[in-house]
């Protein structure tokens, strides 16, 4: 009887999702104690899982549970990247670009081709300048272990690996020791163990995985060199979502 | 059909709220709700004395010059002082790594190269008060933590510290 009044809390507590959506929180809890503009900061992320969640039942309707999980988990990380302050109708525009991009680029109903809340942030800094300042991370022991064990059960940790690796390797080769340290360092590590892996958009199989994460690594590097101005991290993504794409085709791979 | 007519009803209701949420946004931008100025005011009173600030650069051709440089992990000089609707040329560079400033209050958003100058221009606020200025260049671990700050004198204050 107690078995079966708790499964449900088990189950969820279980779920890969909740899990990822856990760690988002705490690490957005953590940073919001190093914040100047903590209640900002904040605010910013709620307004950011509200609106995704209205953009969501616009786009797609009545939605099931896992599918307000991804939406939350989208509206997270929108509203942790952007800058604290960012202008009101910066947020609005990437929250809904995120998730009305997820419902026109898709191949199947539920198989859309790019990391959603990357497209809507690579969107508005086309639109509206770059506003990325990737304030929610705060613990690169959290988003290491958090992330590995996510990582481990969703058979994704040659992705973040191969990512760090080739970024490491390229930011020494382009910019020298200060920069390939950094490719160590958050928010790197909360790029590769957390953006890089979304389920949907990133390959299955491992050589596949080490490939795209390791071109991500290389593509990351040459944008941030070549065009500053714009993220790198997230540009590189939107090319490996697409490469993921034609990897998913070959079955060896 | 009943799952059509719940779908149709969280369409209906969500699309709603969306257009009333994007409607304020629009009107709260419009009348620079956001950017209250005498929040900026409180800020720079409360953190800064006012009255021992010296102006950045200098001025030349009615505009005021500031040689501005960035560094893991901060802005030099700071703050960065000006009057309030000033033309602001600014000279960025950064001593380290590739840095980038942006002040999302102003709209303002500029990379700064490593070792060689840029010149990028803006123009001050009308509100007096502090701005912060943000790292737009992911530049190593402290990134998120880069600050600096754009103080803008009021007009009454001309001349201050030149």
């Amino acid at each position: 009887m107690v078995s079966n009044n708790l499964s449900p809390v088990i189950n969820a507590a279980n779920n890969i999702k909740n899990q990822t959506i856990l760690l988002l929180l705490i690490l957005a809890i953590v940073s919001l104690f190093s914040m100047d503009v903590p209640f900002a900061s904040a605010a910013q992320m709620l307004l950011a899982v509200g609106y995704a969640l209205l953009a969501e039942w616009s786009f797609f309707g009545g939605v099931n549970a896992s599918s307000i999980q991804s939406t939350i988990i989208s509206g997270l990380i929108i509203g942790m990247l952007l800058v604290p302050g960012a202008p009101a109708v910066v947020l609005f525009t990437a929250v809904v670009l995120a998730i009305g991009f997820k419902r026109i680029i898709r191949l199947a109903p539920s198989k859309h081709i790019f990391n959603p809340a990357t497209t809507g942030l690579v969107a508005v800094t086309f639109i509206f300048g770059n506003y990325i300042n990737w304030w929610g991370y705060s613990s690169s022991v959290i988003v290491i272990v958090g992330g590995s064990i996510i990582l481990y059960r969703m058979r994704r940790i040659s992705l973040p690996i191969a990512y760090v690796v080739s970024r490491a390797i390229c930011a020494l080769v382009f910019g020298g020791l200060a920069l390939g340290v950094n490719a160590f360092e958050l928010p790197n590590l909360f790029f590769a163990f957390i953006m890089l892996v979304e389920p949907k958009t990133s390959p299955t199989k491992r050589n596949g995985q080490y490939i795209c994460g390791a071109l991500c690594g290389i593509l990351a590097t040459l944008s941030f060199k070549f065009f500053p101005t714009y993220d790198g991290d997230l540009i590189a993504l939107l090319l490996i979502n697409l490469l993921g794409l034609f990897f998913s085709k070959i079955k060896k791979i | 059909m009943n799952k059509q007519k719940t779908n149709l009803i969280f369409q209906l209701f969500a699309i709603t709220a969306l257009v009333i949420i994007l409607g304020i946004i629009l009107i709260v931008q419009q009348q620079h709700i956001f950017s209250n100025p005498t929040d900026h005011h409180a800020q720079m009173h409360s953190d800064y004395n006012v009255d021992n600030l010296a102006l950045s650069g200098e001025i030349k051709d009615g505009k005021r010059h500031i040689k501005y440089e960035a560094y893991q992990y901060g802005f030099a000089p700071d703050p960065l002082v000006v009057m309030s609707g000033e033309s602001i040329v600014l000279a960025v560079k950064s001593r380290d790594v590739e840095h980038g400033m942006m002040i999302p209050a102003i709209n303002f958003n500029s990379e700064m190269p490593v070792g060689k100058y840029k010149t990028v221009k803006f123009t001050a606020p009308l509100k007096p008060g502090k701005y912060q200025i943000f790292c737009s260049v992911f530049c190593g671990s402290d990134h998120g933590s880069m600050r600096g700050s754009l103080v803008v004198l009021p007009e009454e204050m001309k001349h201050h510290g030149e």
